[in-house]
């Protein structure tokens, strides 16, 4: 009974929810709004401040910085992942690098990059390619290293052409594995880009987080809150449903088993 | 084509092969045996360009096509079994659908054109890895054990296949089998090896190769062949006792 199995399966991440909002609610009602909006609060203090022209420009600040910051991680991070799953001497040369690179917490990163670059200077976008390049880095040097190369070996012995390889059997193989780094890094590089902007405190949805902490209005750090954490799970859903290899074929045939 | 030379070590400084030399002569199938693990697969392998010999020269005809038959299908699962075909094929030649639509007609697999691998049976991938292998028109072909995985009734379907095929596109085969039964039904010539490294131990050709691809050899050479793949104990020595009486001086042959 498929309908019933789904059902069931859905329910209860939808009651999870349903019980968080609920403790959310009556923990506010526990204890003062400065320390504890409730949900209700919070949801109108954020449509106070789109009403007031508060949201959105701070929105599209991060929004731009994650943007640049993961395209840069996506470019280089895969360009060289793929470099080195190609070419063991510069898999020894590059990955320890990026495996320290890995350890450094981004919040160090972040302070020396106000240092190096000032406040105005991509920091914020730095901090988020650095952030991301080790998951690009070492999940594309994996998909090149499970190539399938029975295949490839295959299409070398009947002179396919490079395109069609390239197509046909490397893309295919290196997409689950670009699907992957995508979901779990667009969701990092989110919350990355809010704590960068957290520090340097100027522009953008971690600057105006800061400004309604020094100024006690927690309703606004909650609205904020929720905004970021909507978004963030938003996007990692959107990114899955875009990179997820997809589904082929309608039915196929479904009487192909051989008589002999 | 032809092997002049090669040497090649394995690994751990294994001598597979030391200066062997062999040659297939054109639109002939050849037929290796020998046991498992002599290096067969290997040798196919550097024929094909895959793998380089550490010293040695292989020859084959300039800008000949090329076909390879693996062990396993090494179907591409994204595409259809009609598709899985075309796809080794030149680009002018995808006009040639009519053709491989023949062919996998003469397969028997004309049901399951647009069929993914992965719903296919294990004989019927197999089919299709030979089909493809035909269709890109290979004036060389290389089989490595390609029916192997196969049952009795499933097998006698392939020789069959393989026949049909090879007779209207009298490509140069190069087949590696374990089977002395194969051999005797599909090669027009059989080379025995020996090991460590690669020798010849024998070298027959068929007395007479019939109008449909069938071929015949001789009473004699059949009950040596016999003797020589089915011995298991003492059987180096034997090999080398059958071989000092054999045509093949060790070292090369030619036919």
């Amino acid at each position: 009974m498929p309908i019933f199995t789904t059902a069931r399966n859905n329910w209860p991440s939808g009651l999870t929810y349903l019980l968080l909002l609920l403790t959310w609610e009556g923990l506010s009602r526990v204890y003062p709004p400065v320390i504890l909006p409730g949900p209700w609060e919070s949801l109108q203090t954020l449509i106070g401040l789109y009403e007031k022209g508060r949201l959105m420009e701070p929105l599209l600040y991060s929004f731009l910085r994650l943007a640049a910051g993961f395209g840069i991680a996506f470019l280089l991070g895969t360009g060289l992942g793929v470099f080195a799953g190609a070419q063991e001497l510069v898999f020894k040369l590059v990955s320890p690098a990026v495996s320290v690179l890995q350890a450094v917490p981004p919040v160090s990163w972040m302070l020396l990059a106000i240092l190096w670059l000032g406040v105005n200077g991509g920091a914020q976008i730095f901090v988020v390619a650095l952030a991301l390049f080790p998951l690009f880095f070492f999940n594309s040097l994996q998909g090149v290293r499970q190539l399938p190369k029975e295949l490839l070996e295959m299409a070398r012995v009947f002179s396919v052409n490079r395109r069609k390889q390239l197509v046909d059997i490397i893309l295919p193989a290196l997409a689950p594995f670009w699907s992957a780094a995508l979901t779990v890094s667009v969701g990092m590089g989110w919350k990355t880009i809010v704590m960068a902007e957290l520090i340097s405190g100027q522009t953008g949805i971690g600057a105006s987080m800061n400004t309604a902490r020094i100024y006690l209005k927690t309703e606004e750090v909650m609205a904020w809150t929720l905004l970021v954490a909507l978004l963030g799970m938003a996007l990692e859903v959107l990114v899955r449903k875009i990179t997820r290899p997809r589904e082929r074929r309608g039915s196929a045939a479904c009487d192909l088993q051989e008589s002999r | 084509m032809r092997f002049t030379g090669i040497s090649l070590k394995y690994g751990a400084g294994r001598l597979l092969f030391d200066n062997f030399s062999l040659e297939a002569a054109k639109g002939q199938v050849t037929c290796l045996m020998g046991t498992s693990g002599i290096g067969k697969t290997t040798l196919l392998k550097m024929a094909a360009g895959l793998i380089r010999p550490a010293q040695g020269v292989i020859s084959r005809d300039e800008g000949e096509r090329l076909g390879y038959v693996f062990q396993e299908p090494r179907l591409l699962p994204e595409k259809t079994v009609l598709e899985n075909v075309l796809w080794v094929l030149e680009q002018r030649q995808e006009q040639e659908q009519e053709r491989v639509l023949a062919m996998l007609d003469a397969a028997d697999l004309s049901a399951v054109l647009h069929a993914y691998p992965d719903q296919l049976s294990g004989g019927m991938r197999q089919r299709v890895s030979v089909v493809r292998a035909f269709a890109a028109r290979p004036g060389l072909l290389f089989m490595d054990e390609p029916f192997q995985s196969l049952d009795a009734a499933t097998r006698a379907g392939m020789h069959q296949l393989f026949r049909k095929l090879w007779e209207s596109e009298q490509p140069t085969v190069l087949l590696v089998t374990h089977d002395l039964d194969e051999a005797l039904a599909l090669g027009t010539r059989i080379v025995v090896l020996g090991c460590r490294p690669m020798n010849i131990l024998a070298d027959v050709t068929a007395a007479s190769v019939e109008q449909h691809g069938g071929t015949y050899f001789s009473q004699a050479d059949q009950r040596r062949l016999w003797q020589l793949t089915t011995g298991k104990d003492g059987r180096e020595t034997d090999d080398r006792k059958t071989a000092a009486f054999k045509l093949a001086p060790s070292g090369s042959s030619e036919i």
